[in-house]
């Protein structure tokens, strides 16, 4: 199946972090935006994935955002997808509510913002997928549910806000027990519709991330993806673990049992990554996540979104480096990526480059 | 808020209700001032006796001029079908929806422990009591589809379960995290017709 690509035809930003008025006409395969550190290759990064997430992926306010000498910054982008194609403009106020537009009009809902226009972004910071916690990994589940079914966002915030209610319930020095039973049926509810969602995705995003893994880092290291729920997603069964573990609950001062407590485990020989990997395998690992996503999504929406791959080449050796450009040129979507040495990107076809200095953006 | 000027006291403490910022609540001060005297008066005395003139019903919790409410003193009225609503606003959405025909029983609250908001300060041992007195069979609890109002409602559950009641939950034709309040008649009926047991 061949899917329409999303992509991105004009970037404008105003005030956006360093970038001050900035234009970029991109091509329609491969942009390499290279530059010396702290020349603003990120923060063009960072500009297109507000554009898709609508937050930044540093985690930074709007303040940080909005250039240091400017009192708002807008970010304007038309992109191409299957029918005419569509403008889509941000504007961020230092001191007010950020105000977006569709086509020149206040979109109808966020829902109808997030079918416009779809981005799956690489940056360091997603190691922690290989690297960290569960947590990181459970939210990059998460993030794709949300962007495949709203609906998902509002079961899970009622999944976390009732989890937090019978947390603090436990933490009590007197509790009536009725009440924490009222949490573990809502509990037992949502966490039961949250880890089906996850079970089914990862039934999907499984063996292409096993696929996209072995086509970056080869077959001598095969890579097992699951899904490791604590409770089996089931109401009863999750209802169960939570009536059990009332007593060691109550002792600990919070729920130990539920979605909240699930991961998706990545092992290779049989052993967790974060253990057995090397730094190159990790980051091979996360980008195959990646990979999976945009597959994921791109046969969801119908149109392949655009891929955003900050500071992606280094740690891979040449040899799995040009492996990954030729996967991702086979995904046929729109990249965006970042490095301070261009001859890094082992492409030799499909590419434009653009130069940053200090914020200022030149084509080659 | 400012001592000396009077304009800026009546916005600010206008701009304190529900729905009315500081433009509205500018508005309407001016509007006041540009009316006849006797109107603010005739506010102004309204506002100040709302709270001794209408009392809190002492069975079910709803406003009224008496002790016990017209609801409440109503022989037509199911006694033994029991309505459970979060606040005031949401009993009157549902009688003008005239879907019920039971009484009720007012919260004036939802089950909130991140608020604070405990069992204990809602009158929920009410609730037992009229159970066990008034001969009710079914409660339906009609509190909105929140998180605070599922866990209100499945904890009336809990609270009723060794008693002999059938406990119901409006089905889910409210729309999610709706207010009653602002929900439709045609839907509400609906969501009464179409309850669930809890
Ligand atoms: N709000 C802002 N206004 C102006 N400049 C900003 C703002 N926020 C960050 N900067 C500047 O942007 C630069 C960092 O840009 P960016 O993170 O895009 O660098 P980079 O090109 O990705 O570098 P590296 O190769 O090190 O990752 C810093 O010099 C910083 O001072
Ligand atoms: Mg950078
Ligand atoms: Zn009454």
């Amino acid at each position: 199946m061949t899917l329409a690509p999303l992509r991105v035809e004009r970037l404008i930003t105003r005030g956006f972090r360093n970038l001050g008025v900035s234009r970029l006409d991109p091509g329609p395969a491969f942009n390499v935006i290279y530059g010396d550190n702290g020349a603003g290759k990120s923060n063009l990064l960072e500009a297109l994935y507000y554009l898709g997430a609508l937050r930044s992926f540093r985690g930074a306010k709007t303040e940080s955002l909005v250039g240091l000498d400017d009192d708002h910054a807008v970010v304007r982008a038309k992109v191409a997808g299957e029918a005419a194609p569509r403008v889509l403009d941000v504007r961020l106020d230092r001191h007010s509510a950020r105000k977006l537009r569709l086509d020149g009009k206040r979109p109808r809902s966020i829902a109808s913002w997030h079918q416009a226009i779809q981005v799956v972004l690489f940056h360091p910071g997603d190691l922690t997928l290989a690297t960290g916690s569960p947590e990181p990994r459970r939210s990059f589940l998460d993030r794709i549910l949300e962007q495949m079914d709203p609906t998902y966002g509002s079961t899970l915030s009622s999944y976390n806000k009732a989890l937090r209610s019978r947390n603090r319930l436990l933490k009590r020095e007197q509790v009536d027990r009725r009440s924490v039973r009222a949490y573990d049926t809502m509990l037992s509810q949502a966490g039961a519709v949250v880890g089906q969602a996850r079970a089914q995705l990862v039934a999907d995003i499984a063996p292409r991330t096993e696929r996209a893994f072995r086509d970056v880092a080869g077959v001598e290291l095969p890579l097992e993806v699951r899904y490791r729920p604590r409770v089996p997603p089931e109401p009863e069964a999750i209802l169960t673990a939570l009536r059990e573990s009332y007593d060691k609950d109550r002792a600990r001062g919070f729920t130990a049992e539920g979605p909240h407590a699930d991961d998706l485990s990545l092992r290779v020989r049989s052993v967790a990554a974060k253990h057995h990997a090397s730094q190159g395998q990790h980051r091979a690992i996360v980008l195959a996540l990646k990979v999976a996503e945009l597959d994921v999504l791109a046969s969801r929406v119908g149109r392949v979104p655009i891929l955003l791959l900050d500071d992606v080449s280094s740690e891979l050796d040449r040899r799995r480096n040009r492996r990954l450009f030729e996967l991702l040129g086979s995904l046929g979507g729109q990249v965006f990526l970042t490095t301070t040495h261009p001859e890094f990107i082992l492409l030799e076809h499909n590419r434009v480059d653009f130069r940053v200095e200090d914020g200022v953006l030149r084509r080659d | 808020m400012s001592q000396g000027d009077p304009i800026a006291e009546l916005v600010s403490l206008l701009g304190r209700l529900p729905g009315i910022g500081e433009r509205t609540a500018t508005r309407l001060t001016f509007h006041v001032l540009g009316s006849d005297p006797t109107y603010a008066r005739a506010l102004g005395e309204s506002l100040a006796q709302i709270h001794g003139r209408v009392k809190r019903c002492t069975i079910c919790g709803n406003y009224g001029a008496e002790e016990t409410c017209a609801i409440c003193r109503d022989p037509r009225r199911e006694a033994e079908l029991l309505c459970v609503v979060a606040r005031v606003p949401d009993l009157v959405a549902i009688e003008r929806s005239g879907s019920f025909r039971g009484r009720y029983h007012v919260l004036h609250g939802l089950l909130a422990p991140l608020d604070g908001v405990g069992p204990d300060d809602l009158p929920l041992h009410d609730l037992v009591a009229r159970c066990e007195s008034d001969g009710v069979r079914e409660v339906v609890v009609a509190t909105p589809l929140s998180v605070e109002g599922e866990a209100t409602a499945l904890y009336v559950a809990e609270v009723l379960r060794p008693k002999r009641v059938k406990v119901s939950r409006i089905a889910s034709g409210v729309p999610h995290g709706g207010e009653l309040e602002f929900t439709d008649q045609i839907t509400l009926g609906r969501a009464f017709a179409g309850r669930k047991p809890l």
